[in-house]
């Protein structure tokens, strides 16, 4: 680890910084002030998708077989199917560019005026959001289908509950537990800089876009820098993961 | 010569925990266990779930690697032996299995079942193989037509003619059937029962007989070896075990077995084990039974009773021997490593135990 | 695993097989022609394979639409070239510059339909390259690199599975490690670190050479980076099969490790590995255009529909559809191919769980 660190550090590198070829700037010092603009989009985004996600999944289900479960089911696929960066285009284009409606890109702090900050954000919350939601409403519309067979189910029916007390305290509760597992992991990623995409179209400063603006210069130490830090933030989440799994799923404890 | 002598087998398997796969406990499976097997019999081999019954079996066949001691078979110890030694061996022990439904590959046509352990040993052409798994067929009682369709097309009962079949293939003189009817019909299980009844005498082959219950294994074994807890408690010509059985825990299993006369049923003492399996990680000192014996005393929590010849092929491991008359238990004592002797060392004999009824 | 039609479930397959045994029908019927039937009443799956094929030959012909319609090369430019509209001659790129006192930026011509006889019919990019002859080319280029690469990373990910799941113990160890270790990396971000790295020196070790600029470089990067996402389902159905007695049994007739894994466990894989395939090949495709757009994939001169969405960008507000009609013909086939795959799961292995990661 040491020598791969020297390898890629340099050996001309006395103070034993990772610096950008192009540049020579601290490469730890830029992933830190992409931060605030990263921690920005995804948080919301991830509200966004997270409540939209388990709406659309909830309704599905509970509709099975319905008008509104095939309507979601295809327009879950269709979200799928957009790569997050062309939706963003388009969305830009369409609501920023030919219609002004929303402010054209850039990143506004949230302490220096956070109704900017908000509006700044929407659209890249929610074209960030639309994959996670189709996703999500598919995991879960299919995870609350299978609960909803399973015998406890039908004995908390038997036992009286009503369907909605048997859906929110039983069936719900079950499905969501591989639904959190996604979550932490696809949360981990998008904080890590998996976002990259969404911050490289709509100009957010934040770590992605770092990593997407030295990849043009073909910088290679910023991409290796963010890379490891994405990698930082996953692994630290999967331990929470493992964790709040362990408290909604008796079943498991850690060992 | 026996075809099959098991001496001393033993098979843990590790308990391993943490990042490191540290192993912390071992799970005694099967726990020194030795029998022989002759030539044409059928050796019945019964416990509850959890006793190692299984596993037993399938350390024989060389499906898991025994921990220690030796499995001669047919003068010939196969214990230590690598795959490709054992390969040739395998041709002569066989297995049927208990679930039907996983014990065929879905996606294989029956003829390709059961012709595959011939293609596997390289026996005739493709031509030959196909009539021998046709004539198989018709041995097990399904119809040669049958030679193109896929296991989910057929019941459970069909299912496990066609596995059988599949351990007839290759001629086997020794076949191991891990509870073969168990997840049959009722009306089934005789079917199956008497099949292999008839097999075993047109083939002359040797059967292990894996069950769980003492009800189906009497009408066809020779013999029956009782476990518990990975031991062999009790060993005993299968007449014999159901007239005069002397572990207490054979008379437990025994007064569970289903009587169809009421009136018989009636007057039958019906003992109910209490308390649970012990766990096998760590099961009980002395006698593993004797948590939940009702003869239970001092000397079965300290000492291990040793398997003791009680005369006629009957052989128990037990310190209060049920019906077993005054004269044998003076000559089983005077005998050495006989329980009388393990109890000398230990503590006083309880001479007016259940052992005199 | 799919086991259709056990004894224990009545379906309405089942039930004509019952007529079918009355009949005294011979041939049995394998649990993939009964997949079959059940795919055969999904007509909508039908209609998306049907798009994802129409999609296939169009950029299959691209040569032809090129030479004998387009006459024009996907890399040809033609700044300073003329065509003819309606009898009027207009250029391809209308020059910028100062025009009325004004600054005017030079501008591609937008997409003429079939006014120029074919030519332009999507317009062209700032280079006056034909934007449909590029958006096929690219559409070749993409469903090369995303077949190539689901191909590659399944082949690779089920090898090593029946590796770890059959034997187990310390290779297995090792083999799942390996696989964690791709889940501690965002895909987009380890992809465009290595495809970084390749696009600029190529790949010169082990006796292999690739170029800078060929497209195997994204092939291999994708199905590199998602190895592990296919891998590890695959390998937990491996361990559960493997518990299976017919895998014992086969064990216990004497069959070699090899052979148990081709023809015992193989089989029962293959439906699963069959809907990864299709689903894989749909996020591949994505994942190339992501790379691609970053500028960690296809590299420029070459066209992939990765490229020309980063292409036109920059004309967006000008020229939309130098954007647009790429980003569509994605949409359009990663859509064909995740409702097909969707519909092939139900039929053959309705439990088996696929994630798109991009």
């Amino acid at each position: 680890m040491e020598k791969a660190w020297h390898g890629l550090v340099g050996d001309s590198n006395p103070d034993n910084k990772l610096l950008s070829y192009t540049t020579q700037q601290d490469v730890v010092q830029q992933i830190k002030q992409g931060i605030p603009a990263t921690f920005s989009l995804t948080i919301g985004a991830s509200v966004i998708w997270l409540f939209f996600g388990i709406l659309v999944g909830v309704i599905a289900a509970v509709t099975a077989g319905r008008l509104s479960d095939r309507a979601i089911t295809i327009l879950a696929l269709v979200g799928i199917s957009m790569p997050v960066f062309w939706l963003g285009i388009v969305t830009r284009y369409f609501l920023a560019e030919k219609n002004t409606w929303f402010p054209d890109g850039e990143y506004v702090g949230l302490t220096a005026n956070p109704v900017q900050w908000a509006y700044h954000l929407i659209l890249p919350w929610t074209v960030l959001a639309v994959l996670y939601i189709g996703f999500y409403g598919r995991v879960l519309r299919n995870n609350i289908l299978d609960t909803i067979n399973e015998d406890f189910v039908r004995t908390a029916r038997a036992k009286g509950l009503s369907r909605r007390e048997v859906l929110t305290k039983h069936v719900l509760r079950n499905s969501l537990i591989p639904v959190v597992t996604l979550f932490g992991l696809d949360f981990a990623g998008v904080l890590g800089g998996g976002a990259i995409l969404t911050e490289k179209v709509f100009d957010l400063h934040g770590v992605g876009w770092y990593a997407a603006d030295a990849l043009d210069k073909f910088d290679l130490p910023p991409i290796m820098g963010v890379t490891l830090y994405g990698a930082g933030f996953i692994v630290l989440l999967s331990v929470l993961v493992d964790l709040f799994y362990a408290y909604l799923d008796p079943r498991i404890r850690p060992t | 010569m026996s075809l099959l002598e098991v001496q001393h087998v033993k098979k843990y398997f590790p308990v391993r925990k943490g990042l490191l796969q540290r192993e912390v406990a071992r799970v005694h499976a099967v726990d020194d266990v030795s029998v022989s097997v002759q030539e044409g019999e059928t050796l019945g081999l019964v416990g509850e779930s959890g006793c190692g019954k299984s596993t037993l079996g399938r350390t024989i066949v060389r499906l898991l690697e025994p921990t220690d001691g030796e499995i001669v078979f047919e003068g010939r110890n196969i214990s230590k032996l690598g795959a490709g030694k054992l390969r040739p061996l395998r041709r002569e022990m066989q297995m049927v299995f208990q679930d039907p439904y996983a014990s065929l590959n879905p996606r294989k046509r029956v003829g390709t079942i059961i012709g595959d352990p011939l293609e596997i040993h390289g026996i005739g052409d493709a031509k030959s193989r196909r009539a021998r798994v046709q004539e198989l067929l018709r041995t097990v009682g399904l119809s040669p037509e049958h030679y193109n369709r896929f296991p989910h097309e057929f019941s459970g009962g069909q299912r496990q003619r066609i596995g059988v079949a599949r351990a007839l293939a290759l001629q086997p003189k020794l076949i191991i059937a891990d509870e073969p009817v168990s997840a049959l019909d009722v009306s089934i299980q005789s079917q199956i029962l008497n099949l292999l009844g008839d097999l075993q005498e047109e083939f002359r082959l040797t059967y292990i007989f894996i069950a769980h219950d003492l009800g189906v294994v009497r009408h066809v074994s020779d013999r029956i070896a009782v476990m518990y807890l990975g031991k062999l408690v009790e060993l005993s010509p299968a007449e014999e075990l159901y007239e005069r059985p002397i572990m207490p825990y054979t008379e437990a299993l025994l007064s569970a077995v289903p009587i169809p006369d009421p009136d018989r049923a009636e007057a039958r003492e019906r003992i109910v084990l209490t308390g649970d399996v012990p766990s096998p990680i760590d099961p009980p000192s002395g006698c593993r039974f004797h948590p939940r014996c009702r003869y239970a005393t001092e000397v079965c929590k300290q000492v291990e009773p040793p398997l003791t010849d009680y005369g006629n092929g009957h052989l128990a491991a037990c310190h209060h021997p049920l019906n077993v008359d005054q004269a044998t238990l003076e000559r089983v004592r005077a005998a050495p490593e006989s329980p009388a002797e393990a109890d000398k060392s230990a503590l006083p004999v309880d001479s007016s135990g259940p052992s005199n009824p | 695993m799919g086991e259709p039609a056990t004894g224990t479930e009545f379906t309405l397959d089942t039930a004509a097989e019952l007529a079918q045994v009355e009949h005294g029908a011979i041939q049995g019927r394998s649990p993939w022609y009964l997949a079959w039937r059940r795919l055969r009443r999904n007509y909508i799956a039908f209609a998306f394979l049907g798009l994802f094929v129409v999609i296939v030959l169009a950029c299959a012909l691209a040569p032809a639409y090129a030479s004998h319609v387009a006459h024009t090369g996907p890399n040809a430019n033609h700044v300073l070239d003329t065509i003819t509209v309606h009898g009027k001659q207009v250029p391809v790129v209308s020059p910028g510059g100062l025009i009325n006192g004004k600054l005017v930026p030079s501008l591609p011509i937008g997409p003429q339909w079939f006014n120029a006889g074919g030519r332009y019919l999507l317009g062209a990019d700032a280079n006056g390259r034909d934007v449909a002859v590029r958006l096929l080319y690219g559409g070749r280029n993409s469903l090369v690199i995303g077949i190539g690469s689901a191909l590659i990373c399944i082949v690779v990910a089920v090898l090593l599975s029946l590796i770890a799941g059959y034997f187990g113990g310390w290779i297995d160890f090792v083999i799942t490690r390996f696989y964690d270790l791709f889940y501690a990396f965002p895909v987009i971000l380890l992809g465009i670190a290595l495809g970084s790295a390749l696009a600029i020196n190529g790949f010169h070790h082990f006796g292999i050479t690739i170029e800078s600029g060929s497209i195997w470089i994204p092939t291999l990067v994708i199905s590199y980076v998602l190895i592990a996402y296919v891998g590890r389902p695959i390998r937990g159905q491996i361990l559960s099969l493997r518990e299976k007695e017919f895998v014992e049994a086969a064990i216990a007739q004497g069959a070699r490790p090899w052979r148990i894994m081709v023809s015992d466990l193989l089989p029962n894989l293959a439906s699963s590995v069959l809907v990864f395939f299709t689903l894989i090949i749909a996020n591949n495709i994505v994942v190339e255009a992501a790379l691609s757009f970053l500028g960690a994939g296809v590299q420029p001169p070459t066209a992939s529909w990765g490229t020309l969405i980063a292409d036109g960008q920059t004309l967006i507000v000008t020229r939309p559809w130098l954007s647009l009609a790429p980003g569509i013909a994605i949409v359009l086939t990663v859509l064909s191919l995740n409702v097909f795959g969707d519909g092939l799961r139900d039929a053959l292995d309705p439990r088996a769980k696929v994630r798109i990661e991009h």
